[in-house]
Order: C-alpha cells, then sequence, then structure tokens
C-alpha cells in the first residue's frame, strides 16, 4: 500500500512516500507563502524520484490542523480533489499528533504546543508515546493561553516530567524554561512535523482500516473567524436585545 | 490545430463568495453551469468576509464540480484541459478553486489555465451571443477598472486605451456619497438621473477629443465637488436630480466618444460592455443610437452570467488552449491582478 503524507500547515512543507519496506522518500522544506506555488512540483519530486506516479497511491494522509488556515486550505483543497479523482481512502491527522508522534518511545507525558501568536498555543496531551498515538490521547486539541495550559499540568500529579515538543517550544522557550514544573523541551529537528512521520503515521492508520470521508475532510481551526466573534459579541451578549 | 475535435474544459471560479464550476464545450457552449453562492451567509456581515468565504469554498468546491461533470454527462478523462481564476479577488478564496484545478490538472495529467476573472466577464458575452464575430471592440468598467479593448481575433485583446486616474465605477460611487443618494453608486446615480436634465450642469470631460484612447475621471469627481461647494458657500440648494444627470451624461459622453473612435478607426464587427456599466441603461441606449449609424451592434451580457460563473472562464480558456497557451502548475493566486497581466502567465 503506497501512501503518501502531505503536511503544509506551517512554513514547513512536508511529504512523505510510504508502503509495506518503509519510508521510500521524504521531502521537508521551508516555504513561507510559497506552498500554492510549489505544493504540486513538491509531490512529483518525491513520486517521480522514488520511482512512481500520482496514479500508483493507494491512500494520502493529510495533516488537518490546527495550522495555518491558508496552509491547511491549499493542501486540503488539493488532498481533496486528489481524491474526488482517485478514488483512494484517505486519513486526516492532527498536526498536534504529528509533532506528539515525533518523540519516539518517550514514557512520558507529551505536550505538543503550536505557536497560535499573542502567547496563545495549540496544544493536547498524551500520555506517553505509542504507535497508535490516538489510543493515548488525554486531552483533545485546543487553542489555549500559554498560562492556561501551564496551569493545568500543574493539576496533574505524579513523578513523570512533560515533554514539550512544536515551535511553541522556540516561540516561548523563556516562559517554559522558568516554570516550576517538571518540563523537558525537545530538540530543535523534533520541532516540525516532518514528511515521513505523516507518511507513517498515515500508513499505520490507513492499514488498520481508518479513514475519512474526502467531502468530510476539513481543517481544524479551533477558531471562528473573528467576524463572526465579533458579531457574537455585539448581537448575542446583549441579550434581551436581538431575537 | 485540434481540427473538428470537440474540446471540452472544465473550470473553476472561487475568486469571491460564489463557489462555481461549470463544464463548457468549444468556448461558446455551456454543458453546465454550476453556482453555490453564500450570499446569505455573508449578508448579515454586510458584506463578504474573507475567512468565512474561503472556509465555505473548501466545503462547497467538490460537491460543486460533482455536479458540473455529472450535469453534462462528462467523465474525468473526456476533459481536454482544466482552468481557474487566479486573480484578482480574495487571495484566501482564490487559493481554495485554484488548488482544486491544479490538483485536477495534475492527477488527470491535462493541461492547466490559469485565467483573468475580468478578462472572464468579458467572454461572457460570447457565451450570450453567438452572434458576436470579431473583430471587437469592448469597453470593460468596474469599480477598480476601465479599458477599451481591440479583439482582431475572440482569442487574443490588446488594450487600446486605459483610465489615467479614477476607475468609472469609482466616480460614480464617490459622486453618489457626495449627493448621499445611495451604494453602489452606479443603479443609485442613474436612479437619482431620471427626472434630472442632463445638461443642467456642464461638467468636464477631459480627454473628449484628444488623440488617445485613455479616460479621465478625477477631474470630473473634482468639479462636482466644487459644483457643490460652490452652492452650498451662495447659500443655494441644489437639485440632486440635476447633478446626477449632469454627472451621468458626462461620463457617458467619455466613454462613447473613445468607443467611437476605435470604430473609426479598427474593421469593428461587433461592440461588447462588460463589468457593472453594462447595467447603465442610459449609456447602453445612447451608445446604441450612436452604433446604429455605424450598422454596427451592441451586446452587452445576458444577467445571468453577470454575476460570478465559471462559465465565462471555461470560455477564455478554450481560446488559450486554442493557443497552446497553459499555465505552469506553480501559479499562485493574484489578489490584484489587473487586466493585461494575465499574458505573462500562460
Amino acid at each position: 500500500m503506497l501512501v503518501l503524507g502531505i503536511d503544509s500547515s506551517s512554513p514547513v512543507n512536508a511529504l512523505g512516500l510510504f508502503n509495506q519496506s518503509g519510508l521510500l522518500g521524504e521531502v521537508n522544506i521551508r516555504l513561507h507563502n510559497r506552498h500554492s506555488e510549489r505544493l504540486l512540483a513538491n509531490i512529483d519530486f518525491l513520486l517521480k524520484g522514488a520511482g512512481y506516479t500520482v496514479r500508483d497511491l493507494a491512500g494520502i494522509a493529510v495533516a488537518t490542523g490546527p495550522g495555518s488556515f491558508t496552509g491547511l486550505r491549499i493542501a486540503l483543497s488539493t488532498v481533496k480533489t486528489m481524491i474526488q479523482v482517485l478514488g483512494i481512502p484517505v486519513v486526516g491527522l492532527s498536526t498536534l499528533d504529528l509533532l506528539a508522534y515525533n518523540l519516539v518511545q518517550q514514557p512520558n507525558w507529551l505536550v505538543p504546543v503550536i505557536d497560535a501568536g499573542r502567547n496563545r498555543v495549540y496544544t493536547a496531551l498524551f500520555r506517553e508515546w505509542k504507535q497508535d498515538i490516538r489510543s493515548v490521547k488525554e486531552r483533545e486539541d485546543r487553542a489555549i493561553p500559554l498560562e492556561q495550559l501551564l496551569a493545568e499540568l500543574a493539576e496533574i500529579k505524579g513523578n513523570t516530567c512533560f515533554v514539550m515538543v512544536g515551535d511553541g517550544v522556540s516561540a516561548y522557550r523563556d516562559i517554559l524554561g522558568n516554570s516550576p514544573l517538571p518540563i523537558r523541551l525537545a530538540t530543535a529537528n523534533n520541532n516540525t512535523i516532518r514528511g515521513s512521520v505523516v507518511a507513517e503515521l498515515g500508513y499505520y492508520y490507513l492499514q488498520q482500516g481508518v479513514s475519512d470521508h474526502y467531502l468530510e475532510l476539513l481543517p481544524n481551526y479551533l477558531k471562528k473567524p473573528q467576524a463572526e466573534l465579533n458579531w457574537q459579541k455585539k448581537y448575542r451578549s446583549g441579550g434581551s436585545k436581538w431575537r | 490545430m485540434q481540427g473538428d475535435r470537440d474540446i471540452l474544459i472544465l473550470a473553476i471560479e472561487t475568486s469571491c463568495d460564489e463557489t462555481a464550476a461549470a463544464v463548457v464545450k468549444n468556448g461558446r457552449q455551456v454543458l453546465a453551469n454550476i453556482v453555490s453562492s453564500q450570499v446569505d451567509l455573508h449578508r448579515k456581515f454586510g458584506g463578504v468576509v474573507p475567512e468565512i468565504a474561503s472556509r465555505k469554498h473548501l466545503e462547497y468546491i467538490n460537491p460543486v464540480i460533482e455536479q458540473a461533470l455529472a450535469t453534462a454527462g462528462v467523465g474525468w478523462s473526456e476533459l481536454d484541459a482544466v482552468a481557474a481564476t487566479y486573480g484578482p479577488g480574495l487571495v484566501g478564496a482564490l487559493l481554495v478553486g485554484l488548488s482544486a484545478a491544479k490538483a485536477l490538472a495534475y492527477v488527470l495529467d491535462k493541461p492547466f489555465i490559469g485565467i483573468n476573472h475580468i478578462v472572464g466577464h468579458i467572454y461572457a458575452n460570447f457565451i450570450s451571443h453567438q452572434g458576436i464575430t470579431s473583430p471587437v471592440v469592448c469597453l470593460t468598467v468596474s469599480g477598480g477598472h476601465t479599458d477599451l479593448l481591440f479583439f482582431e481575433e475572440l482569442g487574443a485583446y490588446r488594450i487600446l486605451g486605459s483610465t489615467r486616474d479614477d476607475a468609472a465605477g469609482e466616480a460614480f460611487d464617490k459622486t453618489a456619497r457626495l449627493l448621499d443618494i445611495g451604494y453602489p453608486g452606479g443603479p443609485a446615480i442613474e436612479k437619482a438621473s431620471k427626472d434630472g436634465k442632463a445638461t443642467a450642469i456642464n461638467f468636464p470631460r477631459p480627454f473628449l477629443n484628444d488623440d488617445t484612447f485613455d479616460f479621465s475621471f478625477s477631474g470630473l469627481k473634482t468639479a462636482v465637488i466644487n459644483y457643490l461647494h460652490h452652492k452650498k458657500q451662495k447659500g443655494e440648494g441644489i437639485i440632486v436630480a440635476d447633478v446626477a444627470a449632469s454627472f451621468q451624461q458626462a461620463v457617458i459622453d467619455m466613454l462613447i466618444a473613445k468607443i467611437l473612435k476605435a470604430v473609426q478607426e479598427f474593421p469593428v464587427k461587433s461592440v461588447i460592455l462588460s463589468g457593472g456599466v453594462a447595467a447603465n441603461k442610459t449609456l447602453k441606449q445612447q451608445l446604441a443610437e450612436k452604433l446604429a449609424r455605424y450598422s454596427l451592434p451592441l451586446y452587452t451580457p445576458d444577467l445571468s452570467l453577470c454575476t460570478d460563473n465559471a462559465a465565462m472562464i471555461g470560455s477564455v480558456a478554450y481560446y488559450r488552449y486554442q493557443q497552446g497557451r497553459f499555465s505552469p502548475l506553480s501559479l499562485n493566486a493574484r489578489a490584484n491582478l489587473k487586466l493585461g497581466e494575465e499574458v505573462n502567465d500562460g
């Protein structure tokens, strides 16, 4: 089963190709705002380099966020449309699951943190590392202030430490470093999503028969559009005035 | 170069708040034209919210494509090319349709053609009116542009002239605001003009008889401001209908003068209006009367193709296909794409 993994939720475009023999190849390139220009070219480079064409694919795994809205939409519009034609299974993967998966064999709490700006993070919580990373997920993906995350972690009893991973580690290194909690920070090479991991985890779930319907595959934004929030504030908080 | 074989193109358009896909045969025959409008979703915000538009496009794009193919009764393998609007428009919205179209072209191994939305609106005429034959003179006007084009053949145009400052639509909007008669300015001015005297005030008509095909509307706008200011200082009231009608007539005179200049200089067979100004009845009526002296027909697009749609994109793409002018899969969305700039992209 030949599986292509795709992530463009961050400035890095990460692609991987995986089958029963293992990893066939991967591409990880920091693109900034050029996902739209480079995504198909990078996919083509990876497939051709490994000796395949897009018609050989048996499945696709794609990161569904949280992350850059625009990046996610480029990848998802591309993947959904590929699936519409190819008719092969697809699985959407959480970017937080993918970051936690980087911490192979870790027996400690895994805390992925993606910088959401203004001292907020996208985060989730895993009891330990397992290949079936979803089975050890204790808390679902959320967008919360970093302070709230640290306060919640302080409530967790036990002797294990918290291993934090993701671009939030470098963004908030000072705050995390000054915390009294037993925190360990992942090394720099683990703080981005890698194409090999998207493809490997996607291959694992697709092999288990876990997949999504392509029409229902949408970004996990974790945030309503600002205009919607403003509208709700204006018309819903007043109570009696509206409706 | 294709002989007599039919050319089928799947086109996608997501530049604003309509998710649209169409299948067009040989450029002028629409087999399917599916438009999923989000207008109800944006109404409560008083305008299109880009982030909401982008999210909805991603939800609707694949069902809309599916429906277009089903309606046309066309399978993936029968398509000759895939086209999409890549600008101008909301960049997040454009990227959804553009990414889908490029992915289709890649997976189907068919040519991809990126289309300028403004050009699409001009070609909507070619679909509405099978009688249009080249050479064509076309005036295309909106809130953002005013251009006079000449088509030697239907497949390619050159810009004869453009506005040197404000777009005509912009002048309408600003004048409507000065007169406090509502938005958008085009329909508001036309409505207010109805009972006014077009000869009441002699507003300036720059470039009316010069050697270029260019337009200028900022002087006219200033003249309206000065007129209103002058009247106010003297403590005199104004007749809104007369100001609106005189302003509108000045714009129409300038537009018609340059169209007639083009008609006299080139061997024209058809004249086309495109964009918001194509809805102005006074312009259409006066222009049609003038063109009748040259035995020239005036064409304006059917109302059904005036709003955003993908059929018009498929029409442009057909002519590009015939010329073998394809776009690279690296084509990015261009929020501020101008008329004429698309020639560098395929």
